[in-house]
């Protein structure tokens, strides 16, 4: 059975190093990638750049998404998924600062499985974590390996 | 030639020759009237002169013969006067009337002097002159003469009035049909030319070669034809330059529009981020580093989280209050009562220990957008809700007053109300009343209401006194389908009886995530 890794794309250092004490904290000891703008996201899930020779069948359990990101921005990051069919099924959830209704209704529009505003309070921000861990790795069935 | 009038007998053609021969045979018939009744008179005058020169000459020869009875000479003279003037008959009597002797057809009745005239009917003029010698008379002359001539110079004359009459009336019309078949044509030429204008061709050019009236007017046609068409030009260049500049309007608002919105979504997410650092990274040094911070390093980390989450609390409020501003209006009906109701559960559910008396007065509507309405009556409510929470008895009204004029609506409390002194404040943004240690918020609540109520047409404006609670009242703009029922309660009430509560602050973050995310 492979390792039910988190794929984490954030740019922001603090809220990477918030996001990872906040999994922690939660006990979920899943290994997390983090990438840092959406070209390290697309280049690991399709073992491209710096991923190449990456074994591809090793995909994520969640795909933790931010939406503002240099270089290829999140909702790219999304279309460039769901056009893939290796990548089409996996559960993309976006985890943003925005409450905008258009980033919302594109979100959705693009696929993105569900949507969660990072809360600026550090305990309804562990809270938030703690729940998404509880449910996309434990309670969720994901899709089976294209 | 003549083009055929699509008018029929509402023509001008037809109508001016009605009128023409209507008009001249009454000036005819009066003028033939005239003339026959002054031939008449001067017929009869000739005829009575006649008649008075005959007077003298009958009496100088009859009246001896009378006397002297002399019957066959009487006779003779009698038979050659019958000839010589004329007359129908002559007869003489004496003066028993007995008749003597005559000539000609004597008439078996007699009467004296008839209207000459009159058209008698036996076409006989009748007279008598008495026969005197030496003032005494001596008998009677009788004697007819015909009107016959007279008669018939009269119907003579009638019948040659009425033909001349016919011959001119005639003509007339001849000519007058000929004329109007020239203006007509004329007038209808520039009555097509004018419908062609007004279907929008404004390239017509009507013959204008006569050195007339309607030559005149074809030319002064063709002048405004060509002046509308200038007109038509430039307007059609100012209107294209309006477009212009309503497109490039159109497209520097659209771009400070766009502008808005990434600033508006800078602040949603970048201002947000340190925020999240600093609150953060505060509960970790709390966390980590418990055992190496005293009591009042613990206070201050505790003073940083709450200040970075103040500031979350203002950011999204101030963006909350961006978005009803830019939010597109869907008004329809809007069920006031059961939102306040709706509400008023909410707040309850919030905090159910608190013992809070809601009198919302039913069946209240309003023309509006549901989700603003909502909006608006939460914040009202809520700080109706929050200024009360210091009250043993909290009362919360919704209801419709007529005091001024137009049914407003208001929400009245009995909370901690406000000095009216700083009323003007009331409803800017982040303006607050009372301290955030007496009541929490961030002073958009009002602010948020306020441009609500504006956006719908209406007003807001409070009523308030320390201690004695607040009024808040609005007014929608007045719709199709609004209808505000009399609420009678409302109405006993003094206007400023109650006053009122205060102020600002938030409402309830969650209707603006709402507005936001539903759709």
């Amino acid at each position: 059975m492979p390792p039910k890794i988190i794929l984490l794309v954030e740019d922001n250092p603090d809220d990477e190093a918030l996001t990872l004490r906040a999994l922690k904290k939660n006990n979920i000891l899943n290994e997390v990638v983090v990438a840092r703008d959406g070209v390290e996201a697309l280049d690991f899930l399709f073992a491209t750049g710096t991923y190449t020779g990456r074994d591809i069948s090793i995909m994520p359990q969640v795909i933790l998404l931010d939406l503002k990101l240099p270089k290829v921005d999140g909702l790219e990051v999304l279309r460039r998924l769901r056009a893939d069919a290796r990548t089409k099924l996996l559960p993309v959830v976006i985890l943003t600062s925005s409450s905008e209704e258009a980033d919302i209704v594109n979100s959705y529009q693009l696929g993105a499985n569900s949507y969660v505003r990072k809360p600026v309070d550090f305990a309804q921000f562990m809270e938030a974590v703690r729940q998404l861990g509880l449910y996309w790795l434990l309670l969720n069935e994901s899709p089976p390996v294209m | 030639m003549t083009m055929k009038s699509p008018y029929g007998t509402h023509s001008l053609r037809f109508r001016l020759v009605v009128a023409c021969v209507l008009i001249q045979t009454v000036l005819l018939t009066g003028s033939i009237a005239n003339h026959v009744a002054l031939m008449s008179d001067s017929l009869t005058e000739q005829m009575e002169s006649r008649l008075e020169e005959l007077k003298p000459l009958l009496n100088a020869a009859l009246a001896p013969l009378v006397m002297q009875r002399d019957y066959a000479a009487l006779q003779d003279v009698l038979n050659e006067v019958v000839h010589s003037k004329g007359l129908k008959y002559i007869q003489v009597i004496d003066h028993h009337s007995k008749h003597m002797t005559g000539a000609g057809v004597i008439p078996a009745s007699f009467s004296v002097d008839r209207d000459l005239s009159g058209t008698q009917q036996d076409h006989m003029y009748d007279r008598q002159q008495p026969l005197q010698i030496t003032g005494q008379t001596v008998g009677h002359v009788r004697f007819g003469i015909s009107t016959r001539a007279m008669e018939q110079a009269k119907a003579d004359a009638l019948a040659q009035g009425i033909g001349i009459s016919l011959l001119v009336i005639t003509a007339t019309v001849t000519l007058l049909i000929i004329v109007s078949g020239f203006l007509t044509r004329h007038l209808l030429a520039l009555a097509q030319g004018a419908q062609k204008i007004a279907a929008g061709d404004l390239n017509v050019i009507i013959s204008a070669d006569q050195r007339d009236e309607v030559g005149d007017t074809a030319r002064a046609f063709n002048t405004m034809t060509v002046s509308l068409k200038e007109t038509r030009e430039e307007m059609r260049r100012l209107n294209g330059q309006l477009e212009q500049r309503v497109t490039e309007r159109t497209a520097q608002l659209l771009i400070v529009n766009q502008e808005l919105e990434a600033f508006s979504y800078s602040v949603s997410h970048d201002l947000r981020a340190p925020l999240r650092g600093i609150d953060g990274f505060s509960q970790a040094l709390l966390e980590d580093y418990d055992d190496k911070l005293d009591e009042s390093g613990k206070n201050m980390l505790r003073r940083v989280r709450a200040a970075s989450q103040r500031m979350a609390q203002l950011i999204d409020d101030l963006l909350n209050l961006s978005r009803v501003t830019r939010y597109e209006m869907r008004a329809e009906s809007v069920d006031l009562s059961l939102l306040a109701r709706s509400i008023a559960n909410d707040l309850q559910r919030t905090q159910p220990q608190r013992q809070v008396i809601f009198n919302i007065t039913e069946g209240l509507t309003a023309y509006g957008d549901p989700r603003l309405m909502r909006i608006m009556l939460e914040n009202l409510l809520s700080n109706a809700w929050k200024f009360t929470s210091k009250c043993e008895h909290a009362d919360i009204q919704f209801g419709v007053s007529h005091d001024h004029g137009q049914p407003g609506f208001f929400v009245r409390d009995n909370g901690a109300g406000f000095d009216m002194a700083y009323a003007g404040k009331l409803f800017g943004p982040f303006q607050r009343l009372h301290a955030t240690t007496e009541f929490e918020g961030t002073g958009i609540g009002l602010a948020t209401v306020q441009r609500i109520i504006h956006r719908h047409g209406g007003h807001i404006w409070a009523h308030a006194a320390v201690g004695q609670g607040a009024t808040f009242y609005f007014t929608l703009a007045p719709c199709r389908d609004a209808q505000v029922p009399r609420a009678q309660d409302a109405q006993e009430r003094p206007f400023l009886q109650h006053v009122s509560m205060a102020n600002v602050t938030p409402v309830t973050p969650a209707s603006h995530t709402e507005l936001l995310h539903s759709n």
